[in-house]
């Protein structure tokens, strides 16, 4: 059971109810409405417990806001943020007047130099994710065939042809591509940290 | 059995239980790292909610159907009562309440799901699980002690017993409902505690997550107390909105302690600290919602709020004590990851503040608590029960709050780990005029309008200390308005600063902006800092709101129809009284009121000799359940409220005995609330990026936005329905046409 037809049930689910509810308001009364709404109320739990106790057995595939999310950053990442917040917040302070420019310049060199000894050590992390995500995603793009599109066919050249011998930079037609795949546009602004990434350029230089 | 209501709702009340048990199963195994499971755990959690959500409407279908079979339905409601107040019945008594409780649990955690997805991955499993356990706490308490389904055990009978009249009130409509969701809301920051702990994440993530979770049961509570002053206010007729009751105690308790979380977090965000306070933060306060949960329902303590004693107590002392073992347990298992390296490197710094705020903040809370509980306290030790009274908790919590009051104005203007002696010296100037200038002129002025910034305080203790004491607490009220005014300066300043620090560095990038867009990008961009100040000032209006009682003019007379009365620059006029329904001059409303007679004693207001308005506080005579309560005539206004109570009446000779109060600065309280809230959204309100920003959003914040401005207008100034009516075909009233026989003066300083 897919997790769009989860919500799509229970979406249904919710609108059956309210408009019967509506309905049997409208010509019979509140304690019409109140007990439709309590079966649409039943109904749910019902779908929602089937949906549970189908969702152990389906294959294990993640969705991809789940496996995006055990990109959830590291200790050292978090302290990053931090240190590079501080170095923000001593600007503003500086701007403000709340700070001295002495007590600016001593604080901020001592925390920079922690922020950049914390980058390159996320650095150093990143490196070795990377090259573990790059292996998995080969890996995994290895198992899976996308078969033939009835448009590749015909353009496939004089008998004998090779894969290989496509255009580099053709990629697989819309009807290959797996159809349970719900397109995200993830912006810098959506991921975590996002609004200290100007501060990290500015440490790193 | 189960083919009929009650015992279907019996069974819902178990599949409750039934249903967080299976979740809470699931959960644990997807702790593992079961990514199906999770999914599995997510779905569960969600129909528990559907199921609690099927108890309610099932109570309600009840409720408005009159089946009188369920021992609650006939308990709480009589059928002459409207459809709102049937809705009311459902917090209204203990077992009702306990399911609406865990209604708005299950709410909070199908919200609380449906935010975590995608994110906290580690921590999800131990959060619904956590939260699982709290609703099967609530679902074994329905089960085995107070289920609202119960039969009446002798039949339906053919008329319920009726809601407590004192309950039969707009505000009681939405003062429970909120509060619950402050208590509740709580549990949901506990969660993600409890989920640290046990997984070791100890970071700054879940205390991220935690935030804005945090804030959202603050400003409930937030709400829910202020909704609570208002219901005093205006139903209880003493005159004031907070009297030191048990319950009132227990439901700002953990108002203190959420607001010492919400400025802790800072610290550990931006310098890592306070690891250890902020979860044991986060734990007391979820344990203290827990706790006035306890102290209502428990009758340990007598309140004029409290539900009927029952024996649920002892399951909420064992739930308390398991809580508070398994907490400890857990912060000791995990002390070493949660011990912080970084230390305060100087107390003039911004975190310096923030740790004495915290102080003052829990100081109050325990203050609170022990005096709240002496009575069992003194009873356990000393074998007799003292109880200490609002004059004993004014005495000492003035103090408390005007030190919570002075830090939360001095915290802003400190920097980060430490200020210099010249940024201090900068930032002090304006506020420190503004509090001298206002406190040179209210002392010098405030006589002269009727509010001395020295008010004398009656002492009746004995001691040198005592004495000492009651001379220097005579300065509070001037004190109050010279730190409302230095609060102001510090708010507006933080403002003008931030402003023109952004026009200078817009106008460096060649963007230059004005001065009003400056400060909106600037709010938009620090959302949490700006909201806060705004949440401040709000603050600050609650506090001229309480530093009005130290002003309140009270003064007790009997007139006879015709008579007028002067208090303050009011000159009240008793016209006589009325008896409705019955009476011709009753209006349609009144007349046609049911399950209840009402004598109301009309009175009409002029000031300055313009006519003002007619107000008629009354007595209300209800027939089921048999009792009286006394209504309040009120007229507000922005400077002060006229509060008029009906003691007595003479049905013969009409002659009536009146309470009349002028309250200085109430509206200013509601005021507050409304910027709080205001405040508080400012905070919450999510970032989104330009081109994420639709219609809707725009038709949503906007609606926002009025509604708070609305609601808060309306707190401030509306007249208290429907006992006020304003006449403004009637002549204005010359002050020289009122007898100065039938005119007493009264005017005495409370």
């Amino acid at each position: 059971m897919s997790p769009r037809f989860i919500s799509q049930a229970v979406l249904g689910v919710l609108a059956l109810s309210a408009a019967g509810a509506g309905t049997a308001g409208y010509f019979w009364g509140l304690p019409a409405l109140l007990l439709v709404f309590a079966g649409g109320a039943l109904s749910l739990v019902i779908v929602l417990m089937w949906a549970s106790l189908q969702q152990m057995e389906e294959s294990d595939e993640m969705e991809f806001e789940q496996a995006l999310s055990y990109a959830a950053p590291s200790v050292e990442e978090e302290q990053k943020r931090a240190l590079l917040r501080t170095l923000k917040d001593l600007e503003y302070e500086l701007s403000v007047g709340k700070i001295s420019r002495e007590d600016y310049d001593q604080i901020y060199a001592e925390v920079a130099e922690k922020a950049k000894r914390m980058i390159a050590l996320t650095d150093e992390a990143m490196k070795a994710r990377i090259v573990a995500a790059e292996a998995r995603v080969s890996s995994r793009l290895d198992s899976v065939s996308f078969p033939p599109s009835p448009e590749a066919s015909n353009n496939a050249g004089p008998e004998g042809a090779e894969p290989g011998d496509a255009e580099p930079d053709s990629v697989p037609p819309e009807s290959a591509k797996p159809t349970n795949v719900e397109p995200v546009n993830v912006e810098p602004g959506d991921l975590p940290g996002a609004s200290e990434d100007s501060k990290e350029e500015e440490v790193r230089s | 059995m189960w083919l009929s209501l009650p015992g279907f709702g019996t069974l819902v009340v178990f599949s409750i239980l039934v249903l967080a048990a299976y979740t809470f199963s699931v959960a644990t195994l997807a702790a593992r790292g079961n990514v199906r499971m999770l999914a599995s755990a997510r779905m569960g959690a969600y129909a528990t909610s559907a199921i609690i959500l099927l108890g309610v409407l099932l109570l309600a279908y009840a409720f408005v159907t009159h089946d009188f079979r369920i021992s609650y339905i006939s308990r709480y409601s009589d059928r002459s009562m409207s459809t709102t107040y049937l809705f009311t019945a459902l917090w209204g008594g203990q077992d009702g309440s306990l399911l609406w409780w865990t209604f708005l649990l299950g709410g909070y955690t199908a919200a609380c799901v449906r935010w975590m997805k995608g994110r906290y991955q580690a921590l999800q499993p131990v959060v619904i699980a956590t939260l699982m356990t709290v609703i099967a706490f609530f679902a074994i308490l329905m089960m085995f002690a107070a289920n609202p389904f119960e039969q009446n055990l002798a039949g339906a009978p053919p008329d319920g017993a009726g809601l407590n009249p004192l309950l039969q009130n707009y505000w009681m409509i939405i003062h429970p409902p909120m509060l619950y969701m402050g208590f509740v809301g709580c549990a949901v920051p506990f969660s993600f505690a409890v989920a640290a702990l046990v997984t070791g994440r100890l970071d700054n993530e879940w205390i991220v997550a935690v935030r804005k979770w945090m804030l959202v049961a603050f400003l409930f509570l937030s709400i829910g107390n202020v909704l609570g002053m208002i219901w005093a206010y205006e139903e209880l007729g003493w005159g004031g909105f907070w009297a030191w009751d048990p319950v009132e105690n227990a439901a700002c308790l953990p108002w203190f302690t959420a607001a010492a979380y919400v400025h802790s977090t800072i610290i550990q965000e931006r310098r890592n600290m306070f690891r250890i306070w902020n979860v044991v933060l986060i734990c007391v306060t979820f344990l203290l919602t827990i706790f006035g949960t306890f102290l209502t329902r428990s009758g340990l303590i007598a309140s004029v709020h409290s539900f009927a004693k029952s024996d649920i107590g002892p399951y909420f002392l064992y739930y308390l004590a398991l809580l508070a073992s398994a907490m400890v347990g857990l912060i000791v298992w995990r002390l070493p990851k949660l011990r912080g390296k970084a230390q305060i490197e100087s107390i003039i710094s911004r975190e310096g503040m923030f740790v004495i705020n915290n102080w003052a903040l829990l100081g109050g809370m325990s203050f609170i608590l022990c005096a709240t509980m002496s009575p069992v306290f003194t009873e356990l030790l000393m074998d007799q029960e003292i109880t200490v009274g609002p004059p004993f908790y004014n005495k000492w919590m003035a103090p408390i709050g005007l030190l919570i009051f002075t830090l939360m104005g001095l915290a802003p203007l400190f920097g980060w780990r430490k200020t210099s002696k010249s940024s201090l010296q900068a930032a002090f100037l304006f506020p420190g005029i503004a509090f001298l200038v206002a406190a040179l002129l209210h002392f010098s002025l405030g006589s002269r309008f009727g509010y001395p910034a020295i008010v004398p305080s009656a002492t009746v203790e004995p001691g040198f200390g005592a004495q000492i004491y009651g001379k220097i607490s005579s300065f509070f009220p001037g004190l109050t308005v010279a730190l409302s005014a230095m609060n102001i300066a510090v708010i507006i300043q933080e403002f003008v600063r931030g402003t023109k620090a952004r026009m200078s560095s817009t106008s460096k990038k060649g963007e230059p902006e004005g001065a009003l867009i400056a400060c909106l990008r600037l709010v938009q961009k620090s959302r949490r800092r700006y909201g806060g100040y705004v949440v401040h000032l709000g603050i600050v209006g609650m506090f001229l709101g309480f530093v009005g009682t130290a002003w309140t003019l009270e003064d007790e007379v009997s007139l006879n129809p015709g008579e007028s009365h002067v208090i303050s620059d009011y000159t009240l006029t008793y016209d006589g009284t009325r008896m409705c329904p019955g009476n011709p001059k009753c209006s349609i409303e009144e007349q046609s009121t049911k399950g209840v007679r009402m004598l109301f004693a009309d009175l009409t207001v002029h000031q300055d000799g313009n006519f003002l308005a007619r107000i008629s506080p009354a007595k209300f005579m209800y027939e089921s359940p048999p009792q009286t309560t006394s209504e309040v005539g009120l007229l507000r206004g922005f400077r002060d409220d006229l509060y008029l109570v009906l003691a007595t009446a003479d049905p013969k000779t009409k002659r009536a005995t009146f309470t009349f109060h002028v309250n200085p600065f109430v509206g200013w309280i509601w005021i507050g609330l409304g910027v709080l809230i205001l405040g508080c959204f400012v905070s919450l309100w999510p970032e989104v990026s330009a081109k994420r920003v639709t219609a809707w959003s725009y038709v949503r914040s906007g609606l926002t936005a009025t509604a708070g401005i609305l609601m808060t207008l309306y707190f401030a100034t509306s007249l208290s329905r429907p006992f006020v009516k304003t006449l403004p075909t009637e002549k204005p009233l010359l002050l020289s046409s009122v007898d100065p026989s039938s005119a007493s003066q009264g005017v005495s300083p409370k």
